[in-house]
């Protein structure tokens, strides 16, 4: 594993601000975009698919290796340009099923395209989920979603409206449990 | 134990915010304890809400990088561009010393961005009334989720015969337009009705609808109420935001 490599993979355990540098690199990196847009390219993607499906491949990438999914077993780079493949080859799959459907032919397949690394679930919800992150209220969320990213009290009292660390922390623990609460009154 | 209790232990064991002993104790608790299990199952399902909340956070932040990578323009011009960063740079720093010396720094939350980062717009589920037939109260919830708050008072507005729920559907679409006064009237109504299922609401978003008046004084009146009301989950919101007051 490359040492560049390290430095984005602690950066993205450490969460909070660091996660956002390790974000802003894969970003900017242009060999990484040049390997993946040529691949995607010769996949019959156009370029705005590939800035989406560049963006969903970083959120993947930097979940997946925080939820300690990512083996090192090849360089982040790669393993980057090999989501967005697998996310490019699952959502092409969709466009055709869509377009099979207008022209009422039969799907392309009924077999999910996935990396093992199950690759949709942060992106495809149930609907009772999105029900659940609906009822949650707009600050909750926010709370919740940088606490799950690891910013530190302090940050997320300074990214939002909240006077300091122990408001948060306060606000952070008692959006948990209204979402716990959901949880078990809902039918999951 | 109750289940809030269990609940606040599997968030702590969860945030390792236990001590190594106490966190033995309840993984052998789980081992044998089917409320707890049914418990940590339920806290999976809750953890993975939070992921998707955590992946749309990092979503919208890849979504704000797009406009300088996708510039090859912008990238030319970059020395240019970083000469002119720095000058707008020393410029801010420079109007903030000078500001400083007449401003505090940093500026205090107002009651009202305060009231903002605490509400919470409610789904509605319209019960039958005499005031609207089914299609209506589909509309009405439909206009509801599509934010169309106009259509909402205009349909309820004018009406002296309305259900608690329309009640409150009305008070929040004032809310929601910024029309205070009228939303404290409606929600001083469904604190009068004294219905358990609508008062200690209506008193929350009271509240709310004062300090975005900046009537820190009334609406603290309300919150130290609510701190005694029996709804956990409310007397935990008016705390906090007592505090942060």
């Amino acid at each position: 594993m490359a040492v560049t490599d390290n430095r984005v993979l602690q950066r993205i355990e450490k969460g909070g601000e660091s996660l956002e540098q390790a974000m802003h690199e894969l970003y900017s990196d242009e060999q990484c975009r040049g390997q993946a847009l040529s691949l995607l390219l010769r996949m019959g993607a156009g370029e705005q698919d590939f800035e989406d499906v560049f963006q969903d491949g970083i959120a993947h990438l930097i979940m997946n290796i925080r939820k300690g999914k990512f083996k090192g077993e090849s360089s982040v780079k790669t393993y980057l340009i090999s989501i967005c493949k697998h996310l490019w080859m699952n959502k092409s799959k969709q466009l055709a099923n869509r377009k099979a459907l207008l022209e009422r032919q039969p799907p392309v397949s009924e077999e999910r395209l996935n990396s093992p690394e199950e690759l949709l679930i942060y992106q495809e919800r149930s609907q009772k989920l999105q029900v659940l992150l609906t009822k949650i209220g707009d600050p909750c969320r926010r709370i919740l979603s940088l606490w799950s990213l690891s910013y530190s009290m302090d940050e997320i009292s300074e990214l939002t409206d909240y006077k300091n660390a122990a408001v948060v922390r306060k606000k952070k623990h008692h959006c948990l449990q209204q979402l716990m609460k959901m949880v078990q009154q809902s039918d999951f | 134990m109750s289940n809030n209790n269990l609940t606040d232990k599997i968030i702590r064991y969860h945030a390792d915010e236990m001590a190594p002993d106490e966190q033995q104790a309840f993984e052998d608790q789980m081992s044998s304890d089917k409320k707890l299990q049914n418990l940590q199952a339920d806290y999976e399902v809750a953890q993975s809400a939070v992921d998707a909340l955590a992946y749309d956070e990092l979503r919208s932040k890849l979504r704000q990088m797009t406009e300088p990578s996708q510039s090859s323009t912008r990238a030319a011009n970059s020395g240019k561009t970083r000469f002119s960063f720095r000058l707008a740079i020393a410029a801010t720093v420079l109007l903030l010393l000078v500001a400083g010396t007449y401003l505090w720094w940093p500026t205090p939350s107002t009651p009202a961005a305060l009231a903002s980062s605490f509400y919470e717009a409610p789904n509605f589920s319209l019960e039958r009334s005499e005031q609207t037939n089914d299609d209506q109260r589909t509309a009405l919830t439909t206009a509801w989720q599509r934010e169309d708050y106009a259509y909402i008072t205009q349909t309820l507005g004018g009406s002296d015969r309305l259900e608690l729920t329309e009640t409150q559907l009305l008070a929040h679409a004032y809310y929601q337009q910024q029309e205070w006064e009228k939303a404290i009237a409606l929600f001083t109504t469904l604190i009068d009705q004294d219905d358990e299922r609508y008062a200690p609401l209506a008193r929350w978003y009271r509240a709310l609808s004062y300090l975005q008046q900046d009537q820190t004084t009334k609406a603290t009146a309300d919150l130290e109420l609510l701190r005694g009301s029996d709804n956990a989950a409310l007397r935990a919101q008016a705390e906090d935001l007592l505090e942060a007051l």
